[in-house]
């Protein structure tokens, strides 16, 4: 499909199930390279990566820890040798109504769904900038148009993402690196269940101009082509992957 | 690349020269039946499909007029036996003052910015419904969302546009069609050239985080890939392929 991938080095957090491992095997239909990072075991999304011919590599580290993070990277710059896209996908959705939400909660919210993203970037784009390209595809939320209730904390760290999105974009844009967001619909994904949230797909199923569940493979083919050169004059967008569930 | 294009059948409207031209290039490149509208001579945009190895049908028509885009559909119907692809790309960017906008103009206007995409989706939706598929791509401009002056009329008709392109997606979505509005930057263009707008290309891509010229092919990407069955859940939107002139 786009030739251009092919051995592409991709770095994709949150990479052991759900969306992350609908993503990773996108890239790896393309036969790019599919470094998966994840606090959680990744063997799961490894296997499928490898059945595709991709090839696959894993992280298992904790998203809030900075050092782990720089660690991990200059690893990877170091036996690939090249850096060219991170598709900052990890992220935790729990409902919880505001009065319940305290600071612990607040900033392990904005731990992992945020700031993780920034030492992400952070630690990628020196090698990006050197390489005169890269592409940062980050993971928004369709929700966050929706009056949907009980996703203070959520919302507030995933409009934090298309803040960062746009104005790395803006920095981003002499240097051959584009910076997007992608947004899916509500997604029945093992994290969900593990929750206890599925009770909201229905709702929002119901809501959609095509009213299907969200599945990972909706979201993927967006990411790969915002990875893609026929997306090269594309930054700083928001872009949604979510079934008609709001619209801009 | 996008194989399920091959022999698709893409009306593509404002085909003669300019971001129209691109786009039909671009579906050239995937093999797609392109059937270029306009109201000048499409010759220089045949020509380049044809040597790209697609097929192309012309059709040289005032798309305000009704009777006029109705048989140009079911000539279409009659020779292919399909349309799949929709793209409303014609549209007339004439700057002009408040103080200077009469009736007539405003109405000229409309007709062919928002009324001729009304008329040629009316044509084609019947036949996409049928065939359970379809894929409308309505162009916009980018700078119809910056401060720019003296395009009142020419953001008023694409703001309907957009209007209408939502509730259709909402309408549409059970049907297999998918309805998105695509912006590129500012593309100086012959058309541009006539009216003497290349003057604002200097001011535009100073704001741009990508500081170059926006060209017909960085819109191409983004459109094929609407078109394709990749992007099936992607619906109601307006995506900007703009360089990071604006952002959403």
């Amino acid at each position: 499909m786009y030739p251009e991938l092919k051995e592409r080095v991709v770095i994709l957090t949150g990479a052991s199930r759900g969306i992350g491992q609908g993503i990773a095997t996108a890239f790896a239909e393309q036969g790019s390279t599919v470094i998966g990072i994840d606090r959680l075991d990744c063997a799961e999304t490894g296997e499928i990566v490898r059945a595709k011919g991709g090839s696959w590599h894993h992280y298992q580290l904790d998203l809030t820890d900075s050092t782990a993070i720089t660690n991990a990277v200059a690893d990877i710059a170091a036996k690939q040798g090249r850096i060219d896209i991170l598709v900052n996908n990890a992220g935790i959705l729990n409902a919880m109504p505001f009065e319940e939400i305290d600071l612990a909660t607040w900033n392990r919210y904005l731990a992992i769904n945020t700031t993780s993203q920034f030492l992400m970037a952070k630690a990628v784009i020196p090698h990006m900038k050197k390489a005169g390209f890269g592409r940062i595809i980050s993971l928004a939320s369709g929700i966050l148009l929706t009056p949907a209730p009980f996703y203070a904390a959520y919302m507030a760290t995933k409009n934090a993402v298309i803040g960062l999105t746009r104005g790395l974009a803006t920095e981003m844009g002499e240097f051959g690196i584009t910076v997007n967001a992608v947004s899916p619909s509500y997604v029945t994904s093992p994290g969900q269940i593990e929750v206890g949230s599925t009770h909201i797909q229905s709702i929002v199923t119901s809501q959609q101009a095509i009213k299907r569940d969200c599945v990972p493979a909706d979201l993927a083919p967006l990411v790969t082509f915002l990875a893609s050169d026929g997306a090269q004059f594309i930054t700083g967008q928001t872009m949604h992957a979510d079934g008609g569930l709001t619209y801009k | 690349m996008y194989e399920e294009l091959k022999d698709r059948v893409v009306i593509l409207t404002g085909a003669a020269r300019g971001v129209g031209q691109g786009l039909a290039v671009g579906f050239a490149e995937v093999g797609a039946t392109v059937v270029g509208v306009d109201i000048l001579d499409c010759d220089e945009t045949g020509d380049k499909v044809q040597a790209a190895g697609s097929k192309w049908k012309a059709f040289q028509l005032d798309l305000a007029d009704e009777a006029a885009v109705n048989a140009m559909v079911e000539k279409v119907i009659e020779t292919y036996g399909r349309v799949d692809v929709l793209v409303n790309n014609a549209g007339v960017l004439n700057p002009t003052p408040w103080d200077e906008l009469d009736l007539d103009t405003w109405n000229r206007v409309m007709a062919i910015n928002a009324t001729g995409q009304f008329l040629t989706i009316k044509a084609c939706i019947p036949h996409m419904k049928k065939a359970g598929f379809g894929r409308i791509i309505n162009v916009s401009a980018a700078i119809a969302e910056t401060p720019v002056p003296n395009f009142i009329i020419y953001r008023a008709s694409k703001m309907a546009v957009i209007g209408m392109t939502r509730s259709l997606a909402t309408e549409m979505g059970q049907y297999g069609i998918t309805a998105n509005c695509v912006s590129p930057s500012y593309v100086v263009t012959p058309g541009q050239i006539e009216l003497g707008n290349d003057a604002l290309r200097d001011g535009i891509v100073a704001v741009q985080a990508i500081k170059r010229d926006g060209l017909p092919s960085d819109l191409a990407g983004l459109v094929v890939f609407l078109a394709s069955n990749r992007s099936e859940f992607i619906t109601g939107q307006m995506i900007h392929a703009d360089g990071g002139l604006t952002y959403k």
